[in-house]
C-alpha cells in the first residue's frame, strides 16, 4: 500500500512518528522512576502514541513497524492495566525496541529490514510470561455517554495540512438519507467521495427507547473535511446549506477546553486504526483522568508543519531584506529632508524590517530541552551498564536557541554527559565511602545572560585532579614540564580540552578515545561561544558552555585596514583602547619578541591586523598626507625625540613618531577567558550583519568566520576572533608567565627601593669632610666643649650623665683627616647598641665637629678606595662625597664595646 | 388463520437473550422486528447479543432500531452487542462511530 501512498503523506507520518517518540521517552523514564505510582495520565500518553504509530503503520503497511508497535502496545496494555509490574528489566526491553522504532522510522522505506525479532520475542516473553497473548481485545465500554466530536488532533492537522476546510454536517436520519432514497452506506460512501469523515456522534441521550425509536428522526452529527467551500460541501453531501457548518480551528480549540472545563463528558482521542480493530486506543478515558492542561495541551499543539528549508530560505530572504534595507537607509539619509515625509517611510520600513526579520528568527528558535531531553534516557542506560545510580536535574529547557546551534549542540553536550556519567560519577560504594549520597546527580542548567545562553553541566562526582591532568599531558608530549611549572590549577584542568588528551586508563565503550572535551571546546567555539571549566577535588565539576542566541544576524565592529573593511561579532569586542602616538614608546612594547600593550597594569597581546592577514600596511605621510607603505617592523619604536634645536623644528612637524596620524586603534578581542588587542587603521560604526557562510575554495581560513555585505553594497569578511589568535601564534600563557615575572620584578625592586632608602644623620669631622651614619644606629647626639674632655693615658674622656664615657676620633681607626684642634664647640655621636635600653650606659662616643642635617636618601652605596672598619661605602649626598659608616662596627674596632673593650 | 412468522430467530438461556433477525434491517421489517424484540427483551436479565449474521443491509429506520434496542438494554442496565455484522454493515457502524458504544463483532468469513 505504501507504494500507492502520496510520499509527502509518508513523510509527515514519519514526522509525526517521531514526535510521538520524543515524547514516550521521558514519559517512560517517569513510569521507570515512579513505578506503581505513576499517573494512569502518562501510561496512556505513551499508549495512544505507541498506539498511534500501529495505526499509521498499518495503513501505510509498513509491516515491521506495526508488528513491534503492536506487541509494545500490548505490554503497555498490561502495565496500564495493572498487571504487569515496571521493571527495569521490562523497561530495557521497552527501550530497545523504542530504538528499534526510531531505526525503522529513520529509513521508512527500509523499515522492514531492520532487524527485530530479538525485541519482539522479548516483548512476546513478557506479554507470555504474564499469561496474555497479543491482539487480546479490549473489554469494557463506555457505556452511552453525551460526547462531543473526537479531536483526534493528528486528522485534524493532516486535513488542514492538506488545505481542506472542516465542517460540522448534521444529517437526520430519515428526512436526510430514508427519504432521499439512500442507505446510510450510500450517504456516508457519497460523504467519503467528497471529503472525508473524521468524526461521527449520535447523541445517545436523544434516543428513545426500542418502543419509541421508530416515531424519531435521530440526527448524526459528523466533522467533516474537504476541500470544497461550504455550499458545495453542503451540495456534496446532499444535506441543506443550514445544516453544513464551517468549523474554525480555534473554535475547535475552545471545545475542547470548555468541555475539559466543565467535565461533564470524556473528551476522547481517538486515534483511527483503520487496519487493526483488534486492540481499542485506550479511548475511553474517565474524564476525571484528563486535566484541563492537557486538554489545553492537546489543543494547543494544533501547529502547522513547515518545511525547515522553506524557513532557513525565508531567513535568508530576510536577511538580503536587512541588507536592502541598510543600503537603501544609506543612499538616501542625506537627501532624505529633500522629500516630504520620506524620513517616516524610511523610519517605518526600518522598523518593519527589523521585526520582520526578528520574527523569521523566532520561527527557528528551538527550546534547548530538544536537547537535554535525550540525556535522561543516556543516563539511565549508562547507569545500568556502569552499576551507578545517577540522577539527571533539567533547568531551563524552555530557553530557546537558533535551531542550527541546538542541533550542532548536540554532539557536545553529549560528550559532556557521558564523561560526567562514565568518569565524574563515583560508584555507589565509593560515594558511601566519601560520605556522599549513593545516588549521583547530573543538573543541566540553561539560562539567558547577556545577551547569550549559558549552559551549565555541574556533576557532584569526585571532580578533576589539576595535578594529575597536568602529569597525563606532560606524559602525552602536550605540554612540557617547564610549561606546566609555570601553569595555574584553572590552565591545568583545562588541558582536558586539549586535542588527543584523555584521563581514562582503558578505552572504555562510552569514553575514554580523547577525544571527547577536544570536540566540545572545537564544536563551541565554531559556533561563536567558548567552554570553560571549574571542578573541586570531591566536590565536582561543572563545565560552562557560552553560546550566541543566533548565527544568522549578529551586530558587528566595522573596522578598516589599508583599504579593506572587516567585522568584528561584537560579542568578541572588550574595549577599545586608543594609543596617542606620543605614548606609543611607553605603553607598547616587545616581549619574547611579540608587542604587548600595558593596560591598566596588564600586559595584552598586540596583533597588527595587517600583517596576521598579509596586507600591506600604509599609513598617510604627515607631510603630503599620501598613503605610503609602512615599512616599520616594531610599533615600539624608542628612538628618543628630536631634540629642541630650532633645526629640527621641520623634521619634527613630519615625525611619524609624534603625528595624530601615527595614533593607534586597538581592540581589545575576547577569546574564552583570554584577551588580545588588535591594531586596525580605522574604526567604523556597528552594524547588524547578515552573516553568509564563506565558499568551499576559503573554508579552511582560520581567520574568517563568514561575510557579509555592507550598506554601500561592498562585500567584506567576517573576523573569527579565536582564529586570529591562532594564526597570530598568540602564547597567553607565556605572557601570563611574564606579567608573574614582572609582577615579581616589581617586587623585588620595590623591596631594593625600600633597603636603598634610608634615614641618615650627616655631619663632618675635619672641615670638608662628609659622614653619615643610618639614624637607627645612633642613639644620641649631643654637644660639648672642648675643655671638658679629659685624658686618661692614651684615651679621652668625658663626663656623661655621672660617669666617664669614652671618645673615638675617627681619624683613630680611618684614613681621614684629624678635627681642628681649634675648635671649641665639639658633637658626640653616641651609638646605639643592638640589643641595649636606651637607658643602658653607651660605651662610648664619637667625636665630630659639626651635625649637618638629618634626612632621609636613596642611595646605592659603592665601595671606597681605602679600607677601614665600620666603613660600609661611600655615596653622593648633596652634592659631596659622603662616607656612610657603621659606628658600631667602629667601636668595636677600637675595643670600646663593652667587655670587647682592652 | 396461522399465526404470523416471527421475523427473527430467539435464543435464551440464562437471562442472555440472543436475537437473531432473518433478513435485512429495513424500513419493511423494523416494525415487526421491533414487535419481537419488545417481546424477547422481556425476559432478557443479563444481556442482549443481537446476530446480524442473516442481515445483509442496513437502512436509516434500521440503524434507529438498533439504536433504540441498544437504549432500551441501557435502560435495563444489560450488556447489548452485535455479532456477526458483515463488512458493509460493520463500515456503517464504524463511521458513525456505534462502536464506542457497544462492540460489534464482524462476521466470520468462510
Amino acid at each position: 500500500m505504501s507504494s500507492f501512498a502520496d510520499e509527502s503523506i509518508i513523510s509527515d507520518f514519519v514526522a509525526e512518528s517521531r514526535e510521538h517518540l520524543a515524547t514516550i521517552e521521558p514519559d517512560l523514564l517517569r513510569m521507570e522512576q515512579e513505578g506503581a505510582k505513576v499517573s494512569s495520565e502518562v501510561i496512556n500518553r505513551v499508549f495512544r502514541a505507541i498506539h498511534s504509530i500501529k495505526g499509521g503503520a498499518g495503513f501505510f503497511a509498513f509491516d515491521a513497524l506495526k508488528r513491534l508497535s503492536h506487541a509494545m502496545e500490548g505490554v503497555l496494555m498490561q502495565v496500564r492495566d495493572g498487571k504487569l509490574k515496571v521493571a527495569a528489566e521490562v523497561m530495557d526491553v521497552v527501550f530497545a525496541s523504542l530504538d528499534r522504532l526510531k531505526a525503522m522510522l529513520d529509513d521508512i522505506q527500509a523499515s522492514d529490514s531492520v532487524p527485530f525479532t530479538q525485541e519482539l520475542a522479548a516483548l512476546e516473553g513478557i506479554l507470555n510470561g504474564q499469561g496474555v497473548t497479543i491482539g487480546e481485545t479490549v473489554k469494557g465500554r463506555e457505556k452511552g455517554a453525551i460526547r462531543e466530536f473526537d479531536l483526534d488532533a493528528e486528522s485534524v492537522r493532516s486535513a488542514l495540512r492538506r488545505g481542506m476546510n472542516l465542517f460540522r454536517a448534521i444529517a437526520y436520519l430519515h428526512r436526510d438519507i430514508k427519504d432521499k432514497g439512500l442507505t446510510p452506506l450510500a450517504f456516508l460512501n457519497n460523504a467519503l467521495s467528497v471529503g472525508t469523515v473524521l468524526d461521527a456522534f449520535i447523541d445517545v441521550e436523544a434516543i428513545a427507547d426500542l418502543e419509541h425509536c421508530l416515531d424519531q428522526d435521530l440526527p448524526v452529527t459528523l466533522l467533516f473535511a474537504s476541500v470544497l467551500e461550504p455550499d458545495l460541501a453542503a451540495l456534496g453531501l446532499k444535506l441543506p446549506v443550514e445544516q453544513v457548518k464551517v468549523m474554525e480551528v480555534e473554535a475547535l480549540r475552545k471545545e475542547a477546553k470548555a468541555k475539559a472545563k466543565a467535565q461533564q463528558a470524556p473528551t476522547v482521542v481517538a486515534m483511527e486504526t483503520p487496519a487493526e480493530p483488534e486492540v481499542e486506543a485506550p479511548a475511553e478515558l474517565p474524564a476525571e483522568e484528563k486535566t484541563t492542561r492537557e486538554v489545553a495541551k492537546e489543543a494547543g499543539n494544533e501547529t502547522l508543519r513547515v518545511r525547515v528549508d522553506l524557513l532557513t530560505n525565508l531567513m535568508n530572504l530576510a536577511g538580503e531584506l536587512v541588507l536592502g534595507r541598510n543600503q537603501l537607509v544609506r543612499a538616501i539619509t542625506d537627501s532624505q529632508f529633500d522629500i516630504p515625509g520620506l524620513g517616516t517611510i524610511l523610519q517605518n520600513v526600518n522598523q518593519v524590517t527589523t521585526e520582520m526579520q526578528e520574527g523569521i528568527m523566532q520561527t527557528r528558535m528551538q527550546p534547548i530541552g530538544t536537547v537535554f531531553s535525550r540525556f535522561p534516557r543516556i543516563i539511565r542506560d549508562m547507569s545500568r551498564q556502569l552499576e551507578k545510580q545517577i540522577d539527571v536535574h533539567i533547568e531551563g529547557a524552555e530557553v530557546e536557541l537558533d535551531k542550527s546551534i541546538v542541533e550542532m549542540l548536540v554532539d557536545p553536550l553529549t560528550h559532556i554527559i557521558r564523561n560526567c556519567a562514565d568518569h565524574a560519577i563515583e560508584s555507589p560504594a565509593e560515594r558511601k565511602k566519601a560520605r556522599k549520597d549513593p545516588t549521583g546527580t547530573i543538573h543541566l542548567h540553561a539560562f539567558h545572560e547577556g545577551g547569550q545562553i549559558n549552559i551549565a553541566v555541574h556533576d557532584d562526582g569526585r571532580g578533576i585532579d589539576a595535578k594529575k591532568v597536568l602529569a597525563k599531558a606532560i606524559a602525552k608530549g602536550l605540554v612540557t614540564k617547564a610549561q606546566g611549572a609555570e601553569m595555574t590549577e584553572r590552565e591545568m584542568v583545562h588541558l582536558v580540552f586539549e586535542p588527543g588528551f584523555s584521563m581514562a586508563e582503558k578505552v572504555s565503550e562510552i569514553s575514554g578515545r580523547g577525544v571527547g572535551m577536544d570536540v566540545v571546546r572545537t564544536n563551541v567555539e565554531k559556533l561563536g561561544g567558548h567552554v570553560e571549566m571549574e571542578t573541586e577535588l570531591g566536590m565536582g565539576t561543572t563545565v560552562r558552555l557560552r553560546l550566541p542566541l543566533t548565527l544568522a544576524i549578529i551586530p558587528s565592529m566595522i573596522v578598516g585596514v589599508a583599504e579593506h573593511r572587516f567585522a568584528i561579532p561584537q560579542v568578541n569586542v572588550v574595549e577599545f583602547v586608543w594609543v596617542k602616538a606620543s605614548e606609543v614608546a611607553q605603553r607598547i612594547e616587545q616581549v619574547q619578541g611579540a608587542l604587548v600593550l600595558r593596560l591598566r597594569d596588564k600586559l595584552l597581546p598586540l596583533v597588527r591586523l595587517a600583517d596576521v592577514l598579509g596586507l600591506q600596511r600604509v599609513f598617510e605621510d604627515p607631510a603630503s598626507g599620501e598613503q605610503l607603505p609602512d615599512r616599520r617592523v616594531s610599533l615600539a619604536d624608542r628612538r628618543g625625540e628630536l631634540p629642541e634645536e630650532p633645526d629640527n623644528a621641520i623634521a619634527r612637524q613630519g615625525d611619524r613618531r609624534t603625528d595624530w596620524r601615527s595614533d593607534h586603534n586597538i581592540i581589545v578581542l575576547r577569546v574564552g577567558k583570554n584577551h588580545y588587542g588588535v591594531i586596525v587603521d580605522e574604526l567604523f560604526d556597528i552594524e547588524e550583519i547578515v552573516v553568509k557562510p564563506l565558499s568551499g575554495f576559503i573554508q579552511g581560513t582560520k581567520c574568517f568566520s563568514g561575510a557579509t555585505i555592507l550598506g554601500d553594497g561592498r562585500v567584506i569578511m567576517i573576523l573569527d576572533a579565536g582564529g586570529l589568535a591562532t594564526v597570530a601564534n598568540l602564547h597567553f600563557t607565556d605572557l601570563q608567565a611574564e606579567e608573574l615575572r614582572r609582577a615579581e620584578e616589581e617586587k623585588r625592586s620595590a623591596a631594593l627601593k625600600a633597603a636603598r632608602r634610608r634615614s641618615v644623620i650627616l655631619f663632618e669631622a675635619a672641615t670638608g669632610e662628609r659622614f653619615a651614619v643610618p639614624q637607627d644606629h645612633v642613639l644620641r647626639l649631643e654637644r660639648i666643649l672642648r675643655t671638658k674632655i679629659e685624658l686618661i693615658g692614651e684615651r679621652e674622656y668625658i663626663e656623661y650623665r655621672g660617669e666617664g664615657l669614652p671618645l673615638l676620633r675617627l681619624d683613630q681607626q680611618l684614613e681621614v683627616r684629624p678635627l681642628q684642634a681649634d675648635l671649641q664647640e665639639l658633637f658626640l655621636v653616641i651609638p646605639k647598641i643592638p640589643g641595649q635600653s636606651s637607658t643602658t650606659r653607651p660605651p662610648a662616643g664619637i667625636l665630630i665637629s659639626e651635625i649637618l642635617d638629618a634626612l632621609d636618601v636613596e642611595v646605592e652605596l659603592k665601595p671606597v678606595e681605602f679600607q677601614g672598619p665600620g666603613l660600609l661605602g661611600s655615596a653622593v649626598v648633596q652634592g659631596h662625597l659622603t662616607l656612610f659608616l657603621d659606628p658600631v662596627e667602629l667601636l668595636k674596632a677600637a675595643g670600646l664595646m663593652g667587655g670587647d673593650a682592652a | 388463520m396461522a399465526a404470523a412468522k416471527s421475523p427473527m430467530k430467539t435464543q435464551k438461556s440464562d437471562g442472555s437473550v440472543r436475537l437473531n433477525p432473518k433478513g435485512d434491517l429495513v424500513a419493511s421489517t423494523v416494525e415487526s422486528l421491533r414487535d419481537s424484540m419488545l417481546k424477547a427483551l422481556d425476559d432478557a436479565k443479563v444481556s442482549v447479543v443481537l446476530d446480524i449474521s442473516s442481515t445483509k443491509q442496513i437502512d436509516s429506520l434500521g440503524i434507529t432500531l438498533v439504536l433504540g434496542l441498544f437504549k432500551s438494554c441501557q435502560k435495563k442496565e444489560i450488556a447489548f452487542s452485535i455479532e456477526g455484522a458483515n463488512t458493509d454493515l460493520l463500515r456503517v457502524f464504524k463511521l458513525f462511530n456505534l462502536t464506542k458504544f457497544f462492540s460489534i463483532v464482524e462476521a466470520t468469513r468462510e
